[in-house]
């Protein structure tokens, strides 16, 4: 197996991640709840005058709708922003190769994109992005949606704190989350990749040697500190179109672990942060323990997969140190895959390798990974999903053993299920209606071509929108009004009707009186309940997505020696 | 303490034991009732706007700016990227090659390098093949990693097997000992980062300069490359 030969890097870094992102949640789970923290003498003179600015009163707790309203209208204005800023780019300054302004399909794709964490980019950045465009408008969108989703998980996991019908103040969550959480640890990320050295400049382009004499023009410009929220946010969205298997964006392995650990932190973070929220540590551990269970074993099955890719066997090569297409020298395979693999299953989107000639075992495996949505998942919603599934699976398990169902002291009644299963429903929907028209219409074949590997590379996008991850799979012409228009509501549905649902959980638990623990009440912070918890996801997944698996890539993988 | 909601108490006191929602529909005991439904307040405008306008401020404008103020004071050397290493087309036969590139090395192309093949197309063998024939390479062994394109298009390493199963040809062509250049590629290992990450690979753009610097001086071999 692949991984033999390097297996301490591998292990070396997810074991960082981990022990930092619990770190982090410990640390974050004071921040939301408004307990002193040593950063406090820094910070608290910031956000009063931010909250002075704002004219917000953040002591003001709101109910779910009004949180849901706030949300959806500050992000909806900074979609609008963006949209704009692209479509009139080229007239505007910071654009040093005249970039002309987008379409608005184009401006549309890319702004709903950014909004929604899910940076996927059916623009390329060395061409079509100027540099005001990329820092005021993307990167900006960047913090904002990171913000978002971590504020919305707060939000949802007040709801099992509270008996008042409130779940906390929008703006109050978005500013400690950018001025205590995002912006420091954005700011540590990019000093590191600074002195591991990843390009920081605002000239956007360099002169590089050539060997044989001469120079060529290269396009660079603020690297790190894109790279850094990038990742630390689950964003994604490449300064380069080869995104972090560019060597300016990703230069050495030792950037590719820091990469990865900044993947992990935020989106490993949330039930640390939970359990110390609801103020039972150990309720992190049947969640924590699911996410490592799924993710683990998906890592060795890629792993697995591209050890060797047998369908090229007859040619002659030798594969000893892996399925080395579409994959860089610098990194082990095993390296690149981690990444990857980490990037997908954290709906981060990021991309090291090229994901359409990767193994169709492979492709399965990575496709699952954003069916699930959260084994972590995105930051804030990736747990956000885990929670609802976990309310679901308590509430079947109750039943069918006969127990309340109810979790941490919350019954979870009618309310609450039906959102739980808008949640479970509003993802599939979102993949199969624009694939079915795709497929019927022959959007598919013109856009990828004929056969098994194209409605793959057309599933992928679809799910890759709808779960806001951002990765994608080639090759596909996708840069067209089709696929544009959408794709930037796939984006929009796919990010906002699950918050809306989180939020709306965590409202119908936030009015409820906590109940005493009983003898009727299921224990979830077991062994029994990690393993349920587990089966719970496998089996709901897979009865939702196993009939497209087998149409894209298992009918790849028949002809797969 | 600023800032966050503060943790309630004495919330209940005005609960109506009698105000079943219907969510639970009635079922539940009196005495547990729900609290009402909070009131509900639109955002205000100026925290729309103003919200906006300093993220732009700060994420948008100062986070950039202040980063590279600081990458030119505490890392002048590699600020801009130009000392990262590109590959770029080499085609002369005295010389150690890169991996192919699909978009021929371009920094600006923005394809990304995206490989154009699925993982079972026979578009994916025939052009390993293509490739195998393009680097002289038949009735060997070929390591994958040379007659594969990279992602990003401007991967400057190949593996040490990749650029051993070379020397014949350079040796060939340069006239050059195969012990000689031997030598040389094991100097251009570049070694697993403190031990353990990364694997070994070989920076053809190094070894590349320490030949030129070599052959330039004594053949009088024509180093024409196609340079962009």
């Amino acid at each position: 197996m692949l991984a033999s030969s390097s297996l301490a890097d591998v292990l070396f870094t997810l074991g960082l991640g981990l022990l930092l992102a619990r770190w982090l949640g410990i640390y974050m789970a004071k921040v939301f709840q408004g307990r002193p923290t040593i950063l406090d003498g820094l910070f608290d003179p910031v956000d009063r005058v931010v909250y002075g600015v704002l004219g917000v009163d953040p002591r003001r707790a709101m109910g779910w709708k009004e949180y849901a309203g706030a949300l959806i209208i500050a992000n909806g204005v900074a979609l609008l922003f963006v949209f704009v800023l692209l479509l009139f780019q080229g007239s505007l300054p910071w654009n040093a190769f005249h970039v002309p302004g987008m379409t608005w399909d184009l401006a549309f794709h890319t702004a709903s994109s950014f909004t929604t964490n899910t940076d996927y980019q059916h623009y390329v950045p060395e061409q079509q992005v100027s540099l005001l465009s990329a820092s005021l408008g993307l990167q900006m969108l960047m913090f904002l949606s990171a913000a978002s989703g971590l504020a919305v998980l707060v939000a949802f996991v007040r709801g099992f704190l509270r008996k008042d019908g409130r779940i906390g103040n929008f703006w109050s969550d978005l500013v400690r989350c950018l001025t205590r959480v995002l912006f420091p640890l954005a700011a540590v990320g990019a000093i590191v990749l600074l002195f591991a050295g990843v390009p920081e400049t605002l000239a956007q382009s360099v002169h590089h040697a050539l060997l044989g004499g001469g120079y060529e023009i290269v396009p660079t410009g603020p690297v790190a500190t894109w790279d850094s929220i990038e990742m630390i946010g689950t964003n994604g969205g490449g300064y380069f179109a080869a995104n972090a298997a560019h060597p300016l964006q990703n230069p050495t392995a030792f950037t590719n672990l820091v990469e990865i650990v900044m993947m992990m932190l935020l989106t490993f973070a949330p039930p640390f942060l939970f359990g110390r929220m609801v103020k039972r540590p150990n309720e992190a551990y049947p969640h924590i323990g699911a996410i490592l269970i799924i993710f683990v074993v998906a890592l060795l099955l890629l792993f697995y997969f591209e050890a060797s890719n047998p369908f090229l066997t007859g040619a002659g090569v030798s594969q000893n140190n892996g399925y080395f297409v579409g994959a860089e020298s610098r990194f082990s395979v095993a390296e690149s895959v981690l990444f990857q693999g980490m990037s997908v299953y954290g709906n981060v989107g990021a991309t090291t390798m090229s994901l359409g000639s990767l193994t169709p075992g492979a492709q399965s495996v990575l496709l699952w990974g954003i069916f699930l949505q959260c084994a972590p998942g995105g930051e804030g919603t990736g747990f956000g999903t885990l929670l609802i599934n976990a309310l679901l699976a308590i509430f079947v398990g109750g039943l069918m053993v006969g127990r309340t169902p109810e979790y941490l002291g919350k019954k979870i009644g009618p309310a609450q299920i039906r959102w739980a299963i808008v949640t479970l429903l509003a993802h599939p929907l979102a993949i199969f209606i624009p694939l079915a028209v795709a497929s019927v219409a022959g959007i598919t074949q013109v856009a990828a071509g004929p056969g098994s590997h194209a409605f793959t590379v057309v599933l992928y996008e679809f799910t890759s929108e709808s779960a806001n991850n951002g990765s994608g799979m080639g090759p596909i012409n996708d840069a067209t009004p089709f696929f544009n228009v959408a794709g930037g509501i796939i984006m929009l549905f796919g990010r906002f009707v699950p918050m809306v649902a989180m939020l709306a959980i965590g409202g119908a638990l936030a009015r409820q009186p906590e109940i005493p623990v009983g003898p009727g009440t299921l224990k979830t912070s077991s062994v029994t309940f990690t393993l349920y918890l587990v089966g719970f996801l496998l089996i709901v997944t897979g009865l939702l997505f196993l009939p497209v698996l087998a149409m894209g890539p298992f009918a790849q993988g028949v002809n797969w020696p | 303490m600023s800032g966050a909601p503060t943790p309630h108490r004495g919330a209940r006191p005005h609960r109506e034991p009698r105000e079943l929602s219907p969510e639970l529909g009635g079922e539940e005991a009196p005495g547990t009732g729900l609290a009402p439904d909070p009131p509900f307040q639109w955002p205000s405008g100026r925290a729309l706007f103003a919200g906006l306008a300093l993220l732009i401020l700060l994420a948008g404008v100062a986070y950039p700016y202040v980063f590279t103020v600081a990458a030119e004071t505490l890392t002048p050397a590699t600020a801009t990227g130009a000392n990262i290493t590109l590959g770029e087309n080499i085609t002369n036969p005295a010389l150690f090659w890169l991996r192919p590139s699909l978009i021929d090395f371009q920094p600006y192309s923005g394809a990304g390098g995206e490989v154009p093949y699925g993982p079972v197309d026979p578009a994916l063998y025939n052009q390993t093949e293509q490739y195998i024939a393009e680097y002289g390479l038949k009735n060997v062994s070929v390591p994958l990693n040379l007659v594969s394109p990279s992602a990003s298009g401007l991967d400057p390493d190949v593996t040490p097997e990749a650029a051993l199963v070379q020397i014949p040809r350079v040796a060939h062509f340069s006239n050059l000992t195969q012990s000689v250049l031997l030598a040389w590629v094991d100097a251009a290992i570049v070694s697993p980062v403190a031990g353990f990450l990364g694997p070994s690979y070989v920076d053809i753009i190094a070894l590349d300069q320490t030949m030129i610097a070599h052959l330039g001086a004594s053949t009088p071999l024509d180093l024409g490359m196609t340079s962009r």
